[in-house]
Order: structure tokens, then sequence, then C-alpha cells
């Protein structure tokens, strides 16, 4: 167990640096200019020129990444090029709306995607389960941001039961609900069409197992096999899965929180992007990808409290 | 196996299965469509005109402001919505495909050396492991903030996301080809490698290749829809599906059809190109998981 934590740390720690370096570099290597940016439009040359000394951007790259890396390191993401304020604060105020988002879609995608897969399972080959397995297929080709402006016009605009936008408070607070739940529902939809696929196959592979056969043949009732005894085995391929998903949530909260106007960073990504703000690109898609990492960790943890069985080697 | 036969017999097979029947035709119908836009839509989908603005389409009829000649209506601009519907399924359906081939046959190339070669399969997997850890749009948001906006660098992100999948599956699959007594044999008899890889493990891949393709094909509309959407992938006035739906976001509460319609031009192509990819799985190669 601790020689398996070991070995994910280390590996971690070469992803956190590979994934340093891809965004350094492909920043680094991008046309346009920092330090006219940082100087503004109304900047001379030696305006730029001194701008760009004080940014350190006229050393070589290995330093530049170098003293990139020792920031980062030190908590310092860099200012933004155009509010000229600390990138992680303004990251920092906007990621509990980006957290928020992607929990309660996640929370969205579990309660519709695995109940869905276990009924599609239990009912094998019946209309139901076609039924199922083609609207799964339908859930994950619908682009959320497509399903999120559809839901807003007729949620929001001819019902009048949810906000049409904007993001308050968490979604467990009864404002934070209305707000959250048509993001939610868009953004997981797709999570969820994923779940109700993998809920099915590993159902129907757990429920061919002898140990259900020795419950079946035990007399227990159907109900309390596929519930209790199958369910737990089943969920171990969904929790993989959910590591993965909450990292496509995160990406996908990107678009999600532009249709929900939802100030979270998704949308200071985009507006960085479009502003040319590369420090702000930088840190802001390094946090994601780091976010990304330690759910998967969290993840790999987990499985050894639903299934004590597995020993890491 | 002959090589002809087993992709006759898929098709076979493949047409056997109602549902991927119907998807099948429906995208050759749209394909159709598509390709000769300029038949089908004469109207230039740029054309702007203040007089037209948002009329509404055949559904309609009734309405004094429908005009005949706008089959789908017009947009916040007065252009016609069917002729940018059909314009605009050109570049999502080039950008899908061509990202999906360049990511196809890069990914195929890292996939199959990773696979055959052992020294080279850790670096290679651990670079993928990283471009990995860039969850959704993210890794294409990057190469676009890198680029600049514009429809070939959306096309050049797509692709680069599209590699690590690629790569990863197929590596599986030679691993799994490799371990085939016969390719021992060839070895054993002096085959040099770039022959046994092209000549063997290419071909035996191939079923896996079809099918994660056609998958990949939804994805890379789907993605490419986004970038536009976001404003970071297919350039205004250019129409392309999810350009047209965030462009009549401003609409949505007078013209909701505007945003309806190209969603659901997406949503008929991607769920096609899912279907016949899962069906096509099913018949090809039933032990690959998503």
């Amino acid at each position: 167990m601790l020689k398996y934590l070991r070995k994910r740390l280390i590996m971690m720690v070469f992803l956190l640096l590979g994934m340093t370096f891809i965004v350094f570099a492909s920043l680094y290597f991008a046309p346009g200019d920092p330090a006219e940016i940082a100087a503004g439009p109304s900047a001379t040359v030696e305006e730029i020129e001194l701008m760009r000394r004080y940014l350190g951007l006229d050393r070589p790259f290995i330093v530049q990444y170098g003293t990139y890396l020792w920031n980062l390191l030190h908590g310092d993401f860099g200012t933004s090029l155009i509010t000229r304020q600390p990138i992680l604060s303004e990251l920092l105020i906007r990621l509990p709306n980006t957290l928020n988002l992607a929990t309660s879609a996640m929370i969205m995608a579990c309660i519709i995607g695995i109940p869905l897969g276990i009924i599609a399972a239990i009912y094998k080959d019946t209309w139901i389960d076609n039924a199922l397995t083609t609207l799964s297929l339908a859930g994950i080709s619908i682009p959320n941001f497509w399903l999120g402006t559809v839901l807003i016009i007729y949620f929001c605009v001819q019902l009048g039961w949810f906000p049409t936008g904007g993001m308050s408070e968490f979604f467990w607070t009864k404002t934070g609900f209305r707000q959250a739940f048509l993001p939610a529902l868009s953004l997981g939809m797709q999570t969820a069409a994923g779940f109700t696929r993998i809920g099915r196959s590993s159902m129907l592979d757990v429920l061919q197992s002898d140990y259900i056969r020795t419950a079946r043949s035990k007399g227990l009732k159907n109900g309390k096999i596929v519930w209790v005894h199958a369910l737990r085995n089943a969920l171990i391929p969904i929790v993989t899965q959910m590591g993965t998903s909450f990292g496509s949530l995160l990406g996908g909260s990107i678009v999600t929180e532009q249709v929900f106007a939802v100030n979270g960073i998704g949308t200071y990504l985009i507006n960085a992007i479009n502003q040319r703000n590369y420090n702000a690109v930088q840190s802001t898609v390094l946090v994601i990808a780091f976010m990304f990492l330690v759910v998967n960790l969290i993840v790999d943890l987990l499985y050894l409290v639903i299934d004590p069985r597995i020993k890491y080697e | 196996m002959k090589r002809e036969s087993w992709i006759r017999t898929a098709f076979q097979k493949l047409f056997r299965n109602k549902l991927a029947t119907f998807c099948f035709i429906v995208l050759i119908i749209e394909f159709i469509l598509i390709i000769f836009a300029d038949k089908f839509a004469p109207i230039d989908p740029n054309l702007t005109s203040v007089a037209d603005r948002l009329r509404p389409g055949f559904w309609a009829k009734s309405d004094p402001k429908y005009l005949p000649e706008h089959l789908l209506g017009t947009d916040e601009l007065g252009r016609d919505v069917w002729s940018r519907l059909l314009h605009g399924g050109q570049v999502s359906l080039a950008v899908g495909f061509t990202a999906t081939f360049i990511g196809l046959v890069l990914g195929t190339f890292f996939g199959l050396l990773a696979g055959y070669y052992k020294r080279l399969d850790n670096i290679i997997m651990r670079f993928m492991d990283v471009l990995f850890t860039f969850p959704g749009v993210l890794l294409a948001l990057l190469i676009v903030a890198m680029l600049g906006v514009s429809t070939r660098n959306a096309t050049i992100a797509i692709s680069i996301w599209a590699i690590p999948s690629f790569a990863r599956m197929i590596r599986g699959r030679v691993l799994q080809i490799k371990q085939e007594e016969y390719i021992t044999a060839i070895q054993s008899l002096g085959a040099t490698n770039f022959w046994i890889i092209s000549k063997h493990i290419l071909i035996n891949a191939m079923p896996t290749i079809i099918v994660i393709a056609t998958m990949r094909i939804a994805g890379s509309i789907l993605s490419i829809a986004t970038l536009s959407f976001l404003g970071v992938g297919v350039p205004v006035p250019q129409a392309e599906w999810g350009g047209m739906i965030s462009s009549a976001k401003t609409q949505m509460y007078k013209a909701p059809q505007l945003i309806i319609i190209p969603g659901i031009a997406i949503i008929i192509t991607v769920i096609c190109f899912n279907i016949l990819g899962d069906k096509l799985r099913d018949i090809l190669d039933p032990n690959l998981k998503d």
C-alpha cells in the first residue's frame, strides 16, 4: 500500500513537471508578444523593451522555465498582464463557482446515470434495455452548450422556474440549488450517459459471477441480490470512471459557465485567451489540470474502501 | 483472412441491423445535401438583409412575415438559415474528418511504435499520459491560445487532442497481436520489423482503428462546434453549427429556432456516427471498451 502510494506520488510529480513544461513551452513559443500586451496599446518601443526586461522575458527559455517553476512552488502564479493582480487570487475568487458547478453536475450524473444503467442490466435485451441504451447514446451526442441554452429557453424564459444564469451560493442552499440545477443538468448529461453505459455492462458482468449464482440458489430475492450484493462490485468501474469524468466536468464547465453566465475559472480562461493574457491562460490551465490529477489520485485511493481485495503492488 | 472479405462481412452484418442502416442512410442524405450545398441552398450564406431580419420558417406559413424563399427563416442579420445550415455543415464535417484523420494517423503511428518496441513504450506512453492530464476541451483551448483563432488552428487543436486516446487504444491492440504465434513465426523467418508492423500488425489492428475512428468523428464534430461556440473555433462570419448557436444566443427570447435548428443538425450527425461506431464495435472488436 505504502509502496503503491509512493509510486503514485512519484508518477504525479512527473506528470506535473510534464504538464508545466507543455503549458509553459506552448505559450513561450506562441506568436504575439506578452511585453507588448503588458505595456499597453500606446507604449513606445523603449517602453516595451523595458517591460520585457522587467518581466524577465529577455532571458533564455530554460532560465525562464526554471524561474516559473520556482515561483509556482512558492505559490506565485504570476500577475495578470491585464489587471496587474496576482492570478492566484483572481482564480481563488472564481474557483468555488467552478467546483460548485462540477460537483453538482457529478451528483446529477450519479443520480440519473447509475440507476438507469442498473435497470438496463436487470431488464437485459428487453425494450427497456434497448430504449435506455439508445437514450444513453443520445445523451453522449448532445452538445452541453446547446442543451443548456435550450433548458434556459424552456425552463427559465417560458416557465420561469429557474434564474437564467449567475451563481452566488453553493448548491446545498435553497437559492444555490435553483441556480445550480439547470447548469448541473446540462453539464452532467454526457457523464450520466457514460455512467449508464458502464453501469449496465459492469452490472451484467457481476450478475454472471459465481457468488451471485450462489445467492440465487440460496433463494434470495432478486431485488436484494442486485441492490445489495451485486451493486458494490458493479460500482468499481463506475468509480474509476468518476475520476476521469470529474476532469471532463471541469473541462466542460468552461463551456457551461459561458452559457449560464457563471463567473468561474472557465469564464476567466476564455477571457484570458481572447485578451491574449498569456500568464493567466498558463495558470488557469495548470490549476484545472492539477485538480484533475488530485481527483484521480483520490479515486485510486477510494478503491481501497470500496474493494478491500485490491492490493496495490 | 482476405482483406475485402472482412470489410464486406462487416457491412453485411451492419446492414442487418435496422438502426445502423437507418443512421447510414441519414448520413448519406446529409452528406449529399451538404456537399452540394450550393445547389440545394443557392442563397449566399453570408448575404445580410436588414429588411429580412428574423423571418420565421416553414412552420409559420400563415405568418405574414414568412417568405417562401427562406425555408428555415432568417437570422438576426437577415441571413438565410437553411443556407447557413448547409454551408456551415461543410465546415463542421470538413474539420471533423480532417482532425480525425490527422489524429488517427499520428495516434496510430505512436500506438504502433509504443506497442511494438518495448524501449519506446515507456517514453511515448508517459508523454501521452501528460497530454491526458488536460481534461476535455482544455488541451484544445491551450493550443488555440497558442496558435491564435482560425479554422486551421482549431483543426490542429482537435487533431492533437485526439492523438493520446488513439495511441492508447492502438497500443493495447498491438500488444495483443504481438502475442500471437504467427508474429513469432514471421519474426523467426527473418522478416524486418517494418514489414511485420506494416503488413501484419497494422492490417490486424484495422478493425479497431475503424471503430475508434468512427466514434472519434462524432467527437471531433462536437469539439469544433464547442470551440466555435466559445468564440475560439471557426471565426465569424463563416457559418458553422456551433458558431450559429453562439450568435443566436442574443435572440433566444425572440427566435429560439435559431438555436434549436443547428443544434438538431449537430445531434443528428453525432448520434448517427456514435450508433454506427457502437454497432461496428459489436461486429469488429467486441472487446474494445469506450
